[in-house]
């Protein structure tokens, strides 16, 4: 072999790594985009540090069970269904107001000055 | 031309009411959110932290509810030739308004996140407008609570009112 053609094999090597690590990049990138972008990222609970293990061990993935599709209906299996649900929405009743305004109030955030002063613009 | 001049007049009679919401602060307030610029990212980085548990906890309840629930009661109801179309509605209600309170969290997500990365110190004015929005994003995925939390106030009393029909 000449050492002319080892040199393009050489060459050709190389720009055929860099190229490869190009396209890994970029492609990297824009998927990077799109999860942001779609809002999967923030809802995607296997992220890596976004929500605990012991976290994810305590939620209740089997909903199913609950209350049967089947089988007949009575003020019984009502008063079932009520009691289940009551349990539910003490659950939800409980972390309602895990949202609220005051975690990032001027107060909570500590940028409220004595006689606070915000003017509102184009109210004139 | 004049389509250039139409698109120009509507952006002018668009002005004023995006400037509505625009706050100015005080420049004592200015001071103390550049002096106290890492504790509120801190404070910031914990609400942002606390947000996915929140929602995780609240989303499964939601899922338990319509997916353990309110859809196998419809299933039942069915058939046993008693469908109810004030329960069934409640379901498609509920499954929109999770829907609703999933693409606020994402909206109100991504402004904190950008929130993050304005740097308090050098622009306190920038930093407070965009606040502004994260608080007003949060308030709505609240509004969104508040919504599905009716929803599950009236199929509440609609059960009430099926046990006691089945009841007579």
């Amino acid at each position: 072999m000449s050492k002319d053609s080892t040199g393009h094999g050489r060459r050709n090597l190389v720009i055929l790594g860099f190229g490869a690590l190009t396209i890994a990049v970029i492609s990297t990138a824009v998927s990077l985009q799109i999860y942001r972008a779609t809002g999967d990222i923030y809802l995607d609970r296997s992220r890596p540090g976004y929500i605990s293990e012991g976290e994810k061990h305590n939620e209740k993935d089997d909903y199913k069970d609950i209350f049967s599709e089947e089988g007949a209906i009575t003020a019984e299996v009502v008063d079932d269904y009520l009691k289940k649900l009551d349990g539910i929405i003490e659950q939800i009743d409980n972390a309602s107001g895990d949202f609220s305004l005051d975690a990032i109030s001027d107060d909570t955030l500590g940028i409220a000055t004595e006689g606070e002063s915000i003017e509102e613009l184009g109210e004139e | 031309m004049r389509k250039t001049v139409a698109i120009l007049a509507v952006i002018i009679a668009l002005a004023p009411v995006n400037s509505v919401s625009a706050k100015t602060i005080s420049e004592e307030q200015k001071g103390v959110i550049s002096a106290n610029c890492s504790s509120i990212k801190f404070r910031l980085q914990k609400v942002q932290k606390d947000g996915p548990k929140s929602r995780v906890h609240l989303g499964a309840q939601y899922e338990a509810l319509s997916t353990g629930l309110m859809m196998n009661l419809n299933l039942r109801l069915v058939k046993n030739d008693l469908a109810n179309a004030d329960i069934a509605s409640q379901q498609s209600d509920f499954a929109a308004e999770r829907e609703q309170f999933k693409q606020n969290f994402i909206s109100y997500s991504q402004g904190l996140d950008d929130l993050l990365n304005i740097d308090c110190r050098a622009e306190p004015q920038k930093f407070y407008d965009k606040l502004e929005k994260v608080r007003e994003k949060r308030g709505m995925i609240n509004e969104s609570i508040s919504r599905i939390n009716k929803i599950i106030k009236t199929h509440r009393e609609s059960i009430v009112q099926l046990k006691e029909d089945l009841g007579e």
